[in-house]
Order: C-alpha cells, then sequence, then structure tokens
C-alpha cells in the first residue's frame, strides 16, 4: 500500500451496500423492516431480532477493523435500531408511531398492522370477558383469581404491555383489595404510563421544535403538560412555539406556568413580559422585567424590552 | 494474539485475569494470592510498596498508606463527593492546581491516577510474571455509576500504567459476561448485585445467543462493606468509652487497629454465629495504666447493626428493576459479586427479594476480572460471529446547563452506548461571537446539583443578528461511557472550535510526565520472565519439600539413607542462594535437580512405608 492511499475497507460487501442503502433510506425504512420484522411482531420477537442485529451493527463487532467512511453510517445504523427497539417494545409508543406512520409503511405493514391491531382488541375483549367472569367468583376463591391475574399483570408489564397488566391489576384489586403488592403495582404502572406518555410528547415536541412546526410542538407541549403537569420544561416550550406563532395569548398562559413550575428560570419571566407587552399589559410587563433585573441586573434583552416600554 | 488482560481496579481489592488458551484465568499475584489490596504505601526506608505488603503495614504507617484511592477518581476536591469521603481516610489530601485532590506521600504530592496507576503496574507486572511475555493492552472495570470524569481519571490511570485501555467496562456486565462465558444460549434476564468494600451497583441484564443487553442499572456509591465495619467500630469504641471514658476513634493507630479487627470479625461471623475481638494495649489511661479491649461480637448482633444498611440495598434494587421495567419474579439468576456479599444475612435478604437461591456459578471476588478478561478477548479476536457483545447504557442523564440554573437533558440515563444526541443553540445577541456550554450529568432539576463534566467555549461564531446564527452540538457516549463533544454551524455547515475551560482532570503535559516516571520504575522492576517461571517452580519446590520432611525424618529412621537427606538439604540450600542472586541459569539446574530428588525421595518414602507394613 502506498503512503496516502486510505486503507482498504474491512467490512463484508453485503454489509457496506446495507449500510449505503440505510443511509439512502434514512427517513423511509420502517422500523420493522429495519429489525427484519413483521408489523404485527410481539415484544419477544423484536427483542431477539434486536439483540441478534446488534451483532450486525454494533461498532464492537468490528474491533479493530479498518472502516473507512463506513464507521459513522455503522454507529448510526446501530443508533436507529436502538431507537426502533425502544419504540416497538412499550406499547404506547408503538400505537404511537403507528399512527403517526401509517401512511409510510408498505402496504403489507399496514395489513400486518391493522391485522395486529384487531388480534389485540379481540383479545383484549377476550380477556375482559374471562375477567368479568372471574369477577363474580365467591369466597376464598377470589383470592386465588386474585393471585392469577396478578402474575398475568406481571407478565404483561414484562413483556411491554402495560395497559393490559394495569386493566389486569384492576380486576385483581377489585378481586382481593386487601393485597397490598397489587394496589402498589398498579399505582406505579399507571404513574408509569402517564410519565411515559408525557415523556414521549415532550420529545417529539422537541423535534417538531427543532423542525420549526409551531404550531404542532405547540399542541405537544400542550399535551405534555396535561399529562404531568410538573414540567416546566413543557411549559416553556409551548410559551416559545407560541410566540414564534404570534399567539400571543397562549404565550401568556404557558409563560406564567413556566414561572410557577420554574420560578427561578428567567425566560418565562422574559416571555410573560413580552406577551404582556404585545397585549398593551404594561404595568404587568414591567413587574415581570423588575423581577429578572432584580435577579440579573444586566439582563440585555431584559434592558432592551424595559427602555421600549 | 497481543494479549490482553482483564482488569477489575477495586475500591478494596483488585484482580488480574486473562483468557489463555480459550479458558478464562485469574492470574495469581507474585506472592501467590488471587486479590491483591488496592493499598499503595511509602515503607519507612522510602520504597513503594503495593499490595499485600503495603496493606500489612498499614497499622504501624498509617498516614503513608492510601486504601481506597478510587473514592478520589475524576472528583475535584471541592465537590461533595470528595468532602464527604476525606474525613475517612487516615492519610492526607490536598487540593492541587486545577482543583483536584493531591494525595501527600513523604515529601511528595500524588494524583489519584498516579496511586491507581501503581496499583495497575503492580498487576501487570505479576500477569508479565505469569505469562513470560510483556503486557501493553487491558480493558480496566469501572463501576456502572461511574460518570465521565471517573472514566477518564481511570483511562488516565492506565495510560500512566504504560497499558493501552482498549476498553472500559462496567463492573456488573462484566461480571455478567463471567456468567455467560460457555453456557447454553438460552434467552434469559438475569441481575447482578454487586456489594463491594464501598460501593453498592445492581443491574438487570438480558442475554440472548452471546448478546448482553443491560436493561438497566443504579447504584449507591456511599454504601459497603466499610460501612458495616464503620458500625462495630462505632459498637466496640462506644462500650469503651462508656468504660474507660476513652474515645479510641480519636487515636489514629488504635483507629487503624479497630478497623482491622472489625473487618475480620464481621467476616468470621459469615461462617460463624459468635466471635471474639481482642486488642491488648489499644490505649493506655494516665490512672489505670494500659488498657486492653476485648468483647464477644454474635452474628445477630451484626445483623442488627446492619439491618438500615441492607435495607438500603434492597431499595436500590427496587427502583432498578422499576426502571427495567421488570418484576423481580421474572429475574432468572441472580449473582452476588462482591466480598461483602458473603455475610448470610446478604444472602438471605436477596433470596427473599426474589423468590429463589442466588446464583453460585460465579466467584464474587473474582467474576468482574474474569468477564473483563473476555471481553478484552472477545474483542481482538476479532470474530464478530461467535463472541459476546456487550450492549451497555449510560448510567446517568446528561445534558446542559440552560438559563436560570436548569439542568436540560440531552441524553438520558438507560440509553445504550454508543450514542449520540444534538442540541440547536441559538445566538441571543447581535453579533454574538461566542457562547459558553456547561455540560453536565446527573438527574437533578437544578444543573449545580449535578456533575460538572466540563465548560466548553464556542467561538469564532459568524457575525450576524441574533437568532440568526444556530450552532448544532452533538454530544457522543462511546461504548466506554466517554463523553465527547463536537459543534457545526447548522447554516453554513463549518465545524466550530471548542475549547475545554474546566475539567477536573489531568492535563496532556501531566500525564506524559507521570507515564514517564512510571516507565522508569517499570524498568527497575522488571525482571526476566523466564527468571520468574524458575523462581514460581523453585518456590513450588521447596514447599513441597517442606510437607514432605516430617515424613522424610521419619523414614530416615527406617531405613531412608541419611545421605541421600544430606544431598537434598545441599542442594536445597544451593536453589536458595542463587534465587537470591538472581542465577537463572543456575536456577535451571537446580529446578531439575531438586525435581528428581523429589520423585526419588517419594518413592523412597512409599517403599519404606510397604516394608514396616509387611514387617508388622
Ligand atoms: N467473608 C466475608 N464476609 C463478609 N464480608 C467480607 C468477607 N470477605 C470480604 N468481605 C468484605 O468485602 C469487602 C471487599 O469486597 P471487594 O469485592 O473485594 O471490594 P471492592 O470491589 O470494593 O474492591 C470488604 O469490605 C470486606 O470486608
Ligand atoms: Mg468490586
Amino acid at each position: 500500500m502506498t503512503p496516502g492511499e486510505p486503507a482498504p475497507v474491512e467490512l463484508p460487501e453485503d454489509l457496506q451496500s446495507e449500510l449505503d442503502a440505510l443511509a439512502a433510506g434514512e427517513t423511509t425504512l420502517s422500523h420493522y423492516a429495519l429489525l427484519g420484522v413483521a408489523a404485527d411482531a410481539d415484544v419477544r420477537t423484536i427483542r431477539r431480532a434486536y439483540l441478534e442485529r446488534s451483532r450486525r451493527y454494533h461498532p464492537d463487532s468490528w474491533y479493530g477493523k479498518q472502516l473507512g467512511r463506513f464507521a459513522p453510517l455503522l454507529t448510526r445504523a446501530f443508533q436507529r435500531l436502538n431507537r426502533a427497539f425502544q419504540t416497538l417494545c412499550e406499547d404506547g409508543l408503538r400505537a404511537e408511531y403507528d399512527r403517526d406512520h401509517l401512511e409510510k409503511f408498505s402496504p403489507n405493514e399496514r395489513t400486518q398492522i391493522l391485522a395486529r391491531q384487531a388480534a389485540e382488541a379481540d383479545e383484549s375483549r377476550r380477556v375482559q370477558e374471562r375477567r368479568s367472569r372471574l369477577l363474580r367468583t365467591k369466597g376464598f376463591a377470589r383470592l386465588g383469581a386474585a393471585r392469577q391475574l396478578y402474575e398475568q399483570a406481571l407478565q404483561h408489564a414484562n413483556e411491554g404491555q402495560r395497559g393490559l397488566a394495569i386493566s389486569a391489576l384492576t380486576c385483581a384489586r377489585e378481586l382481593d383489595p386487601e393485597r397490598k403488592e397489587i394496589v402498589q403495582r398498579l399505582h406505579d404502572l399507571e404513574k408509569e404510563q402517564v410519565q411515559l406518555r408525557a415523556a414521549s410528547a415532550l420529545a417529539v415536541a422537541r423535534d417538531q421544535e427543532d423542525a420549526r412546526a409551531w404550531s404542532k410542538a405547540l399542541s405537544l407541549y400542550a399535551t405534555a403538560l396535561q399529562l404531568n403537569p410538573r414540567v416546566a420544561d413543557a411549559a416553556l416550550g409551548a410559551t416559545r412555539c407560541a410566540a414564534a406563532l404570534g399567539d400571543f395569548a397562549q404565550q401568556l398562559t404557558f409563560a406564567l406556568r413556566a414561572c410557577e413550575l420554574a420560578p427561578m428560570n428567567l425566560d418565562g419571566h422574559l416571555s410573560a413580559a413580552r406577551a404582556f407587552a404585545a397585549l398593551k399589559q404594561k404595568p404587568r410587563a414591567k413587574a415581570q422585567l423588575q423581577l429578572i433585573l432584580a435577579r440579573e441586573p444586566h439582563h440585555s434583552e431584559a434592558l432592551a424590552l424595559m427602555k421600549s416600554l | 494474539m497481543e494479549p490482553v488482560i482483564g482488569i477489575d481496579l477495586g475500591t478494596t481489592n483488585s484482580v488480574v485475569a486473562i483468557v489463555h488458551g480459550g479458558v478464562p484465568t485469574v492470574i495469581p499475584n507474585r506472592s501467590g494470592y488471587r486479590l491483591t489490596p488496592s493499598v499503595v504505601a511509602l515503607a519507612k526506608n522510602g520504597k513503594r510498596l503495593v499490595g499485600q505488603l503495603a496493606r500489612r503495614q498499614a497499622v504501624t504507617n498509617a498516614e503513608r498508606t492510601v486504601v481506597a484511592v478510587k473514592r478520589l477518581m475524576g472528583r475535584k476536591f471541592s465537590s461533595r463527593a470528595l468532602q464527604d469521603v476525606l474525613p475517612r481516610m487516615p492519610y492526607t489530601v490536598i487540593a492541587g492546581a486545577h482543583d483536584d485532590p493531591q494525595v501527600v506521600l513523604g515529601d511528595k504530592q500524588h494524583s489519584p491516577a498516579e496511586l491507581s496507576a501503581m496499583v495497575l503496574t503492580e498487576l501487570r507486572l505479576d500477569a508479565e510474571a505469569f505469562l513470560g511475555e510483556s503486557v501493553s493492552k487491558a480493558v480496566i472495570t469501572v463501576p456502572a455509576y461511574f460518570n465521565d470524569a471517573q472514566r477518564n481519571a481511570t483511562k488516565d490511570a492506565g495510560r500512566i500504567a504504560g497499558l493501552e485501555v482498549i476498553r472500559i467496562i462496567n463492573e456488573p456486565t462484566s461480571a455478567a459476561l463471567a456468567y455467560g462465558f460457555g453456557k447454553s444460549l438460552d434467552e434469559k434476564t438475569i441481575a447482578i448485585f454487586d456489594l463491594g468494600g464501598g460501593t453498592f451497583d445492581f443491574t438487570v441484564l438480558h442475554m440472548f445467543k452471546g448478546v448482553f443487553e443491560v436493561m438497566a442499572t443504579g447504584g449507591d456509591t456511599l454504601l459497603g462493606g466499610e460501612d458495616f465495619d464503620a458500625r462495630i467500630i462505632d459498637w466496640l469504641s462506644q462500650s469503651f468509652l462508656e468504660k474507660h471514658q476513652l474515645d479510641l476513634r480519636r487515636d489514629k493507630m488504635a483507629l487503624q487497629r479497630l478497623r482491622d479487627a472489625a473487618e475480620k470479625a464481621k467476616c468470621e461471623l459469615s461462617s460463624m454465629r459468635q466471635t471474639e475481638v481482642n486488642l491488648p494495649f489499644i490505649a493506655a489511661s494516665p490512672t489505670a495504666g494500659p488498657l486492653h479491649l476485648q468483647a464477644t461480637l454474635t452474628r445477630e448482633a451484626l445483623e442488627q447493626m446492619a439491618e438500615d444498611l441492607i435495607q438500603r440495598t434492597l431499595a436500590v434494587c427496587a427502583n432498578v428493576m422499576a426502571d427495567a421495567k421488570v418484576h423481580a419474579s421474572v429475574i432468572a439468576d441472580v449473582l452476588l459479586v462482591g466480598g461483602q456479599t458473603r455475610m448470610p444475612r446478604i444472602h438471605d435478604a436477596v433470596k427473599g427479594l426474589f423468590g429463589k437461591e442466588p446464583s453460585k456459578s460465579v466467584n464474587p471476588d473474582e467474576a468482574v476480572a474474569v468477564g473483563a478478561a473476555i471481553q478484552g478477548f472477545s474483542l481482538i479476536s476479532g470474530t464478530a460471529k461467535e463472541e459476546m457483545l456487550l450492549l451497555d447504557v449510560t448510567p446517568h442523564s446528561l445534558g446542559i446547563a440552560i438559563a436560570g440554573g436548569y439542568f436540560s437533558r440531552i441524553i438520558h440515563k438507560n440509553t445504550t452506548v454508543p450514542t449520540s444526541a444534538h442540541h440547536v443553540f441559538t445566538t441571543v445577541k447581535d453579533g454574538q461571537t461566542s457562547a459558553k456550554i456547561t455540560v453536565v450529568q446527573g438527574e437533578n432539576d437544578l444543573a449545580a446539583q449535578n456533575e460538572l463534566l466540563g465548560e466548553f467555549m464556542l467561538s469564532g461564531l459568524r457575525e450576524a443578528p441574533r437568532g440568526q446564527v444556530d450552532i448544532s452540538v452533538t454530544f457522543d457516549i462511546s461504548a466506554d461511557g466517554i463523553v465527547s463533544v463536537s459543534a457545526v454551524d447548522a447554516q453554513t455547515g463549518v465545524r466550530q472550535s471548542i475549547t475545554v475551560t474546566a475539567s477536573s482532570g489531568l492535563t496532556e503535559e501531566e500525564l506524559r510526565v507521570a507515564a514517564a516516571a512510571n516507565e522508569d520504575w517499570l524498568l527497575t522492576q522488571r525482571t526476566d520472565p523466564e527468571f520468574e517461571v524458575r523462581k514460581a517452580e523453585a518456590e513450588r519446590l521447596f514447599k513441597e519439600f517442606e510437607e514432605l520432611w516430617p515424613r522424610l525424618a521419619q523414614a530416615a529412621g527406617s531405613g531412608l539413607g541419611q545421605e541421600a537427606l544430606q544431598r537434598a538439604q545441599a542442594a536445597l540450600a544451593l536453589a536458595r542462594i542463587q534465587l537470591l542472586q538472581r542465577e537463572s541459569e543456575g536456577l535451571a539446574g537446580s529446578v531439575e535437580r531438586l525435581e528428581r530428588m523429589l520423585a526419588a525421595l517419594r518413592g523412597a518414602i512409599d517403599r519404606t512405608i510397604e516394608t514396616t507394613a509387611g514387617e508388622s
């Protein structure tokens, strides 16, 4: 090899073309296709596919090899694989993904998804029926039935099917309201469910904001805030997007909300001041600015706004 | 293939292992032990001591004996984490030039990385003596919760020790590799419960066809065997105080003896129901003369003293399982790792939580080092198809400080690594040409409450009205868990320069100097590997002769020639001299001769026994 010439790439040919294809299809390939599973696959299958595919894309599998221009492609492929897996193994996220991408799926995938949704609805109806029968159990058998449901719920939770787990636990609680572990687990799962939805709404909202899709981002931030009313980040995001849209009323609502949740964060106060100013409520705008300047006397944007008032 | 050693650089003990002929093997140190205490000392005669030798002299030289230096790694001197552990350290730590801790040993100061490097160097020499070839590559383990600064400090230590650290891996994951090695490739979920000398770690992991996926990990950095010792120390010194109005904890020498005694009692109570603590002449009273400490401790009493510590470990387990979204009942196997898990009460508590006996298939002291060796082997053997693959996660959320002192998460904890994420910064002033980015790691919503990784200056930005320049900053976390940051102008694609303006790490120059100093030291230590092999053989023969001696003496009375014995004694004496004078060639001859004599003498003994048996 002459010096200066790049070393030959030591990756199998098929992987090289696969990586190129992946990079080209960055936005079109579905999570299912990337993982090589059918769109109606269950979590167990998806996890296995993820672990097997990891061998192919994880940079450690090619440790010490010359990767040339494929090095970043390989890392990116692995990260995409991770994201696909994280999304598909969580039933809430998966349903959202299916809904948001329905038009992008192949006809085959679409059929599978619809079939899966139908099967799931079916299954959940059957489960409900079985449970309502269980609920009619009398006497000691109730405790046994509760125990059985509890075990089922754990199984569901482990498979990422939080919805099913919650419904099983709700039933179990009705059968045996005294069992602490049932009540506790149900409470935990419901809390997790809500937090997860909030977190996912927040994440998507950020992506949308990055893409300057203000109104979509605004509604997602609002959803996140509704699900988890303690997330200052969501309120801040919402007020930013409302400002970008010129919707001063909303800007104000969310700004005040942000101030309440995170009183030390000056961005919230600044946004509130701007909204007040735009709505011609000078004294209130000034009050917000004074709050900022009390903490940061040289805050340039606050000073500028103060001067213009 | 160049050997890669796996090193468990523990707070209390370190272990080195290698995959040798396809088999993972723990390498005994040159004194024959499989565990090397992570202790460095400056002896009274000015010599550097590491391991067993350093630990043995700790009582009489506490101020110049460095233990648990791992607790200082990657910490800033002024940080809470460091200030909290300093009172426990018998040695002196001062602030260095960039708010880094420096350990004072005699008239010299050493960074934690340098001291860790001394332990690593020792292990490296052990491995070289064992393998008979030089070793320059290693996989080193760190606790899963180690942050970026601590991981970097560990890498620095490796570099100072002249080792290329090809990978930093997490201790629990490493233990899981040891567990999974050579096992059937069944799919299952396992958990690792690691309670060492100073820290606790709990990890849930899923394995399938040799791929290990960490589902979640968590722990407590201030919970370990030492806390159990502390309970005993407090109990002993409290009753002593009540009896003699003297607080033993105020006397460094007495405290060190108490520490040793407490740990010994604790370990004994893992196999016995009751033990005695005896510390004669522990103090002197002005009125009553010399005072002795004598006490009886039962297993039940210890369990009572430590119950809250055990409950703390269980609480961590519950949190991590919630993070992993699994229930205790789906865990197929629980591995116990770390010396403190030998305590029966811990075994029972774990059994209670998971409803099954913890797995016995890995050695709690050695699994971590063995796993590191397996990882090293997997990486460089390069047969991607069959080797084990780790999908590990980042233990802390990574993000930046935003207006108002808040923490904005960019990469969430328990995200699989390697990973990267980007964040867009917009200029807030007209004509702004630089911006400061503060990178932190942690879970608190207030940036200041988290670990500061560094401050970066983005400079040379395009001049434009505010809001017109978007800088896209990319945060990468490598498979080692180490963070790097890069930035580009989102509109023009021009790379922005980034300068680190705050970090507790060593500078490049400091690293180079330390590595050179260590290399010099190494040269004086590195011995002829051939000689080391002969030395080990000679020592084994000495031992075997010693064990045979009583029977030889007996046999000599009844038939075995006195002359043969004298010849053997002479040969042994010669070998000992050759050993002292490092006469490699001569020693080789002696080893051969002794080997022959041993076989002949054994035969002779057997014959004498036969004949005496026949006579009676
Ligand atoms: N038999 C035993 N019973 C109880 N504790 C033990 C026993 N053996 C060792 N330990 C404790 O284990 C701790 C050291 O564990 P180790 O895993 O080597 O630590 P580290 O990982 O921190 O280096 C010490 O606190 C020691 O007292
Ligand atoms: Mg350990």
